[in-house]
């Protein structure tokens, strides 16, 4: 039985931008009447294509501008590759950066229904899990409360119970930030380590290698434009290390 | 897929629809009255007396002729006898008859001539209206003459033809073809809904999506985040104010209070029920202020959303227009208490009044649809949105009537979506009728216009969004 999850087959993506950010009216009319409207191709990666089995934990590494988050946005669906494909088999939650998708005069409560439904749960499944969400952010009390009140500590809990505490099928992580006080930064790592080895799928971008390391099964290497490297993480991280060297 | 059963509670939900919305309707469906229009009296044509026969040709466009309005000169003495009016038929055939005792007249009196019976088949025919009289000379009564119009009017004095016309208009129906086949309409539109429903139904066998399907599909998906979004909104609105949503209820009344005391100078005497008119206005045009203008920021606002989640994006200007809507919804609740409190009598009419609602929702998604698109790109669009519709508050009729504005800039109101949904509630409340079916036709024609143009824009473009936001 096939079990892939996810596969990038043959994803080019280019951006045309134009010489300079124009976002007035008035700025462009100038632009094309005096010619200077002009677009620059602007390659960010072709032709990269890879697979992620169900279960797997897959990193992506690559310097500055080598298009990690890009990548990522495609396989959320949120940018449309100019060419190849993505499929995905199951629901790809990305997870927030922490706060997005809040709303400051909503209570903890509400706004866990609001983060969860943008994040593409049903209401059922929230209702179960709503409790043990609560339970993991430690707030106590505080989730009847309008979120404008919270510290930013408190905010962060919330958020990241949010986002890991519903086990996603396809999960997108875009660095892991270290939130709250020593004990649930503790408790974070220790939820995303349980997270990546109970079977989601996790595709995850970091800088820091020695998470890639610990938490990656596969690594891809993003450069030039290209996938310079795919396979084992210890392997690629090796090779990525003699790179910087 | 629907179900057979969820079918057919659909079909009966539509019957008992049609059959109620027929009877809200009533007449208004099937026919209007027509005036034609009185030209403005000259002077006073000759004395009718014993010799002398008055006749004037003129032209129904209606289909019925009921009522003929004459202007009747005494010259400002007693005058004796009896005037002889006759309605004669292109052949000369009299068709109805009536007197009029001359002696009992007012100087410029418009006698009013109701026909017992309505002439039927009127359309395009030529009739003609005969006066004589008994009267001896000194002391016959006359009628009221006026420029000719030279459309077929003819008024001949003892069988001589005249270059001008008496003053006279009449009065006739117009049938609809929508009242006279309302039911064949509604069972043909029933057996076009069975056969979609029967075409997706194939469609699906044979493995292909259909539109009621991606539908029913998208709000299965997105159904809780839909809810979940306008609830937020509407939470969120008068959140910590401190009379809350009471704002819904007092804003619009204050703002109706206020135009009140500096309008009701100027306008009044031309406007029944002032208060109401103007509060229709102002609860109608500020939906659409309230509601485009949230729209028109909906994607840019969310951008930290739409660059990291894949949601439909048009679920964001929708859901803002949605949640407005509920905003709209309550303040009909003090339309409703003002109409009540000037005496107009609330008819079974005020039924129709979501139907201008949903009108207003469709059109105002539309404008979101293309505005927050164009937002996207040209960040001026927010500053310009805020002098066009001040434009568009002036150019339409909530302070002023609607006639002041001339002929040649009627377009204007013609186009405008907002006009036909603020005229159609007007229609409802202070007359207690249905509109007639033109009316509706235009609210959802512009409406759906609208929506259309601007969601074709927005699925042209929304790829690009994530780039520029």
């Amino acid at each position: 039985m096939d079990d892939t999850m996810l596969s990038v087959e043959h994803v080019t993506m280019k951006f045309r931008m134009p010489n300079d950010k124009v976002e007035s009216l008035k700025e462009t009319v100038i632009a094309m009447l005096s010619g200077r409207l002009k677009y620059e191709e602007f390659t960010v990666f072709e032709d990269v294509s890879f697979d992620v089995k169900k279960g797997e934990v897959v990193g992506i590494i690559g310097k500055n501008g080598a298009g990690k988050s890009t990548l990522l946005k495609i396989v959320s669906g949120v940018l449309k590759p100019i060419k190849g494909k993505v499929t995905a088999n199951g629901n790809v939650v990305p997870m927030l950066e922490l706060g997005a998708g809040f709303d400051p005069e909503l209570t903890g409560r509400e706004n866990i229904y609001l983060n969860g439904s943008i994040l593409g749960y049903d209401e059922q499944f929230l209702q179960e899990k709503y409790q043990e969400i609560v339970d993991f952010s430690e707030l106590g009390d505080f989730i009847n409360m309008p979120i404008r009140n919270y510290s930013s500590g408190m905010m962060m809990r919330l958020a990241f119970s949010i986002a890991t505490v519903v086990s996603p099928e396809i999960l997108i992580v875009d660095e892991i930030l270290a939130v709250g006080d020593e004990g649930f930064q503790n408790k974070s790592k220790e939820r995303m380590l349980e997270l990546m080895g109970g079977g989601t799928t996790v595709l995850f971008v970091s800088h820091s290698l020695e998470q890639i390391q610990e938490m990656c099964n596969r690594v891809v290497w993003l450069d030039a434009h290209k996938v310079r490297m795919v396979g084992d993480a210890s392997q690629v991280c090796r090779a990525y290390r003699e790179y910087w060297n | 897929m629907l179900k057979p059963k969820t079918i057919i509670k659909i079909l009966a939900i539509y019957f008992l629809f049609s059959v109620v919305f027929r009877f809200i309707g009533a007449e208004q469906f099937e026919y209007k009255f027509v005036t034609s229009q009185m030209e403005n009296p000259v002077g006073t044509i000759t004395e009718i007396t014993k010799d002398i026969v008055v006749k004037q040709n003129f032209l129904v466009k209606e289909e019925t002729l009921e009522t003929i309005d004459l202007k009747l000169a005494t010259f400002n003495r007693p005058n004796r006898g009896i005037l002889t009016i006759r309605l004669l038929d292109k052949n000369d055939a009299e068709l109805v008859n009536g007197a009029i005792d001359v002696s009992t007249l007012q100087e410029g009196e418009t006698f009013k001539w109701v026909f017992d019976t309505p002439v039927t088949n009127a359309e395009n025919n030529l009739f003609s209206i005969e006066l004589t009289s008994n009267s001896i000379s000194g002391e016959g009564a006359s009628v009221y003459y006026a420029e000719s119009t030279n459309d077929g009017q003819t008024l001949f004095i003892n069988g001589i033809p005249q270059e001008m016309q008496i003053c006279f208009d009449y009065v006739g129906k117009t049938f609809f073809m929508f009242g006279t086949y309302y039911w064949h309409i509604v069972i043909g539109l029933a057996l076009l809904f069975l056969l979609y429903y029967m075409w997706c139904i194939y469609r699906i066998r044979s493995g292909k999506i259909t539109f009621l399907l991606i539908i029913q599909n998208i709000w299965q998906k997105y159904g809780f985040l839909i809810r979940q979004l306008i609830s937020r909104d509407f939470k969120t609105k008068y959140k910590r104010s401190v009379l809350g949503y009471l704002w819904s209820f007092l804003s619009p009344l204050l703002t109706m209070m206020v135009q009140y005391l500096v309008f009701s100078r100027i306008f009044r005497q031309n406007i029944e029920n002032f208060p109401v008119y103007l509060l229709s206005g102002i609860i109608m045009f500020n939906f659409f202020t309230d509601a485009v203008g949230q729209g028109l920021t909906a994607i840019v606002d969310n951008s930290s959303l739409i660059t990291k989640v894949y949601v439909p994006k048009y679920i964001y200007p929708l859901t803002k227009v949605v949640s407005c809507s509920i905003n709209l919804i309550i303040s009909t609740i003090p339309l409703l208490i003002v109409a009540l409190l000037t005496g107009t009598a609330i008819t079974k009419s005020v039924f129709l009044i979501p139907y201008a609602l949903l009108c207003m929702l469709v059109f105002c998604t539309g404008m979101s649809l293309l505005l927050c698109t164009t937002m996207v790109f040209f960040r001026d669009t927010q500053y310009l949105w805020g002098i066009i519709s001040m434009v568009w508050m002036y150019a339409t009729p909530i302070f002023y009537p609607e006639n002041i504005i001339p002929d040649k800039f009627r377009f204007v109101q013609t186009l405008n979506p907002v006009y036909h949904c603020i005229r159609f509630i007007r229609i409802v409340l202070i007359d207690g009728v249905s509109p007639e079916p033109k009316a509706y036709f235009f609210c959802a024609l512009l409406a759906l216009a609208i929506l259309a143009f601007g969601a074709f824009i927005f699925k042209k473009f929304q790829d690009k969004f994530v780039l520029y936001i």
